[in-house]
């Protein structure tokens, strides 16, 4: 005897039971309205089997089967792609823009100024070589230079270390995310063992935890049949398997080269340099900032400043000094410039010279106070063309290390505009279909509120045939 | 289109945010007065600028050279001048003393007056300018000609960069001036001191040798000659120098010009996108006090 009056009891009860449910879940929603990765959850309701009654079919009320999470596969996706896409616009941009900061047109301390000054510089000594305040003039414009030279270079290599230390950072906190990630995948394994419904919070914050290590680095995900992710990173490396995370960290193999980044698998047997392999996400706009561009203009430093000395200390050895230096040549006006270690960084004007400055060499001949002609022939030299195969000038050359850097950056600058612009768009998307909307929300509660009172009026009519069937036997 | 909570502040930031960095942006460059503030607001703009600079900076260099050489060449003309006229008045007193009515007498006193002229030509070819002696090659920092006469320069010739490739000498080595190339070759060969002429003429004078003297007449019209030679060869190079100095103040407006059409803004303009900047901000911040305005709950009781 299926039916009765309990049964009327039962359904009351239960339809009492999912409109509190429901109420549940919508505060749920309520409270996590603005936690970031939140997916708004719903519960689903199906109606229970009915039953035959005599010659009848009988609805058995209905029963919550599910509580589901409004959640897109296909946008979570996307919005990893885009987020890794923007992490590495966002950072490439911001590094570009501080790499080409030391060479701004508005700042008057550049190399490419003192280069103007020593040639000015250059010319009054050539205009009047007896003079010793032009050769004290000349000294001064080349330390200058030099200065400048060594300033600009250990700027750009201070970028490199700052750049190699937000790396560092990043390890850390990638490694962090990677733990987190699998010890999610446990306890998603561990909820479905006890054969619950989906584990909504569970996947949410594991799907934050996926974006947040997109934002560093190119990954790519795999769900396996029980609900697990496993997480590729650069050049296909295996990040996360199952319940195991690799750790990622900083080397530095020799104070000369960049320190290099390395994945160390599950059983800490191999590490893997993967310096090279990122190609999205903001690891990867770092790396490419520090290994190509800065390290770059780190070179094209080095040559700019090699090439040149070389070139001037070639037409300097051929000249005569003044005073005591009047009757020999063969001296070098710069030094510092040994083509093995980094020229940018050592020159500086010869030791000799800055003792005294009678040894600037710019007479052809000895004893001959008046003899401009060398220092003619170094001012031709400054715009001898000996770069990029013998086709520009020291200060071309410049120019054009210098403009390239700038049309990098400047598309740096329209890539990132892009980025944020699909980024945006995808969240919204996103957001759309997974957000928590207030005003649902608020629907929703006066939905189950009412369901709550119909249901508790069924059974306090259930509750008043009781006592009517109570009281026939008085 | 379902519109939710975050959507609705994180569109209300993002929308703040984007005005207020547009309004920041066109504030600095109001505030700098610049358009070009980094390289890669114009990359070849910038290296256009860079290069304008160095001719600016060259251009102000080539000015100075330029007023030295022009002081150098008017020093050296007018000391070129002075001897000229000292030869001049030599060469006259030259032709009146071959002519037979002086005796012995007023001879020996013109003698004193060729005496005082000789000296005065050491000491114009001894000139300087600044520290430099001008007539003495590459030996700025020694007299060039000593007083019997003698060049103690070289032939140096000093050039000095008055344009972009343009080098040119500034002196006269002392040898084209003291030393005369003479028909009558003496022991010494071609080549004759100037000085040594004016002394040849005035122990001609002294001793009364008449035909001493005439020699010297024709020795002192030569030498007269080559001085006005050499004195308009200079007088072309000042012409040059003073024509670099023109082309290079119309090269440099033109350069500024340049220069201020890349890297400065336009105030009007930038006014006006500072208007514009405010408005937007000011709508957008209207805006979004609405977006986050009440929802559905507050209207349930």
């Amino acid at each position: 005897m299926p039916t009765g009056l309990h049964h009327i009891l039962n359904v009351g009860n239960q339809s009492l039971g999912n409109s509190r449910l429901g109420i549940e879940v919508t505060g749920h929603n309520i409270a996590n309205s603005q936690t970031p990765g939140f997916s708004r959850q719903r519960t689903e309701v199906t109606s229970n089997n009915p039953i035959e009654y005599g010659n009848l079919i009988l609805g058995q009320g209905a029963d919550v089967s599910s509580i589901s999470r409004a959640h897109d596969k296909y946008l979570e996706h996307a919005l990893r792609q885009e987020t890794q896409t923007h992490g590495r616009a966002e950072t490439f941009e911001h590094n570009m823009s501080r790499l080409e900061g030391f060479f701004n047109p508005d700042l008057t301390s550049t190399v490419r100024m003192r280069m103007d000054s020593f040639g000015s510089a250059l010319r009054d000594f050539a205009g009047t070589p007896e003079e010793p305040a032009m050769r004290i003039n000349l000294l001064e414009s080349a330390n200058t230079l030099t200065t400048t030279l060594n300033v600009t270079h250990s700027n750009v290599s201070q970028l490199q270390a700052d750049i190699s230390e937000e790396l560092s950072v990043d390890c850390g906190v990638a490694t962090q995310k990677l733990k987190e990630i699998a010890q999610l995948n446990k306890e998603i394994l561990a909820q479905q063992g006890k054969g619950s419904t989906a584990p909504n919070d569970l996947e949410d914050r594991r799907d934050l935890a996926l974006k947040e290590i997109s934002a560093l680095m190119d990954v790519q995900t795999y769900h396996d049949d029980r609900g697990l992710i496993t997480v590729r990173g650069p050049g296909s490396n295996l990040l996360v398997d199952g319940i195991y995370a690799a750790e990622v960290s900083m080397v530095r193999e020799s104070a000369t080269e960049q320190p290099k980044i390395v994945f160390t698998d599950f059983a800490k047997s191999k590490a893997n340099d993967v310096t090279d392999m990122f190609r999205k996400g903001k690891m990867a706009g770092l790396l490419e900032v520090r290994d190509k561009y800065a390290q770059g203009v780190r070179e094209n430093l080095n040559e700019f400043a090699l090439k040149f000395a070389q070139n001037f200390n070639e037409v300097h050895a051929k000249g005569f000094g003044r005073g005591e230096f009047s009757q020999h040549s063969g001296r070098d006006f710069f030094e510092g410039i040994d083509p093995h270690l980094e020229a940018a960084q050592h020159i500086s004007v010869s030791r000799l010279i800055q003792q005294d400055t009678n040894a600037i060499s710019g007479a052809m001949s000895a004893d001959t106070p008046g003899d401009n002609v060398i220092a003619n022939e170094l001012i031709k030299s400054l715009n001898k063309p000996t770069f990029e195969k013998n086709t520009s000038s020291a200060t071309g050359f410049y120019d054009n290390f210098v403009a390239k850097l700038g049309t990098v950056s400047m598309s740096a600058k329209s890539d990132l505009k892009a980025a944020q612009i699909v980024k945006a768009n995808v969240e919204s998307q996103k957001e759309q279909m997974s957000g928590v909307s207030l005003d649902e929300e608020a629907a929703n509660m006066l939905k189950y509120q009412h369901l709550f009172t119909a249901s508790s009026k069924i059974i306090s009519t259930a509750d008043e045939l009781f006592k009517t069937v109570m009281e026939l036997k008085r | 289109m379902r519109v939710t909570e975050r959507m609705k502040y994180d569109a209300t930031e993002n929308r703040v945010n984007q005005a207020r960095a547009m309004s920041m942006d066109v504030q600095d460059q109001a505030a700098s007065g610049r358009k070009l503030r980094s390289i890669s607001d114009d990359p070849s703009g910038t290296v256009r600028v860079f290069r304008n600079r160095t001719k600016l900076e060259n251009i102000n260099q080539f000015r100075r050279s330029n007023d030295y050489v022009e002081g150098f060449l008017g020093k050296t003309e007018d000391s070129m001048r002075g001897i000229t006229d000292i030869l001049i008045r030599a060469k006259e007193l030259a032709v009146q003393q071959s002519n037979g009515v002086w005796d012995a007498g007023s001879r020996n006193t013109v003698a004193f007056e060729v005496q005082h002229l000789a000296d005065q030509i050491v000491q114009l070819g001894n000139s300087t300018y600044g520290d430099r002696f001008i007539f003495g090659g590459f030996q700025t920092a020694t007299p060039p000609v000593s007083g019997d006469g003698h060049y103690a320069g070289d032939d140096g010739l000093i050039y000095v960069q008055l344009d972009e490739d343009n080098f040119r000498p500034i002196n006269i080595p002392g040898r084209r001036i003291f030393e005369i190339s003479v028909k009558d070759a003496g022991p010494e060969g071609k080549n004759v001191a100037l000085l040594r002429i004016v002394q040849d003429f005035r122990k001609a004078l002294e001793t009364n040798d008449k035909e001493g003297i005439f020699l010297a007449s024709s020795r002192l019209d030569g030498a007269v000659t080559q001085m006005a030679e050499l004195t308009a060869s200079l007088g072309a190079r000042r012409a040059a120098v003073q024509d670099a100095a023109v082309r290079l103040d119309n090269l440099e407006s033109f350069i500024m010009k340049d220069n201020v059409n890349i890297e400065a803004s336009d105030p009007v303009s930038t006014a006006l996108d500072m208007k514009r900047a405010e408005t937007a901000l000011s709508y957008t911040m209207n805006a979004s006090a609405k977006v986050l305005g009440p929802s559905l709950m507050d209207f349930l009781k």
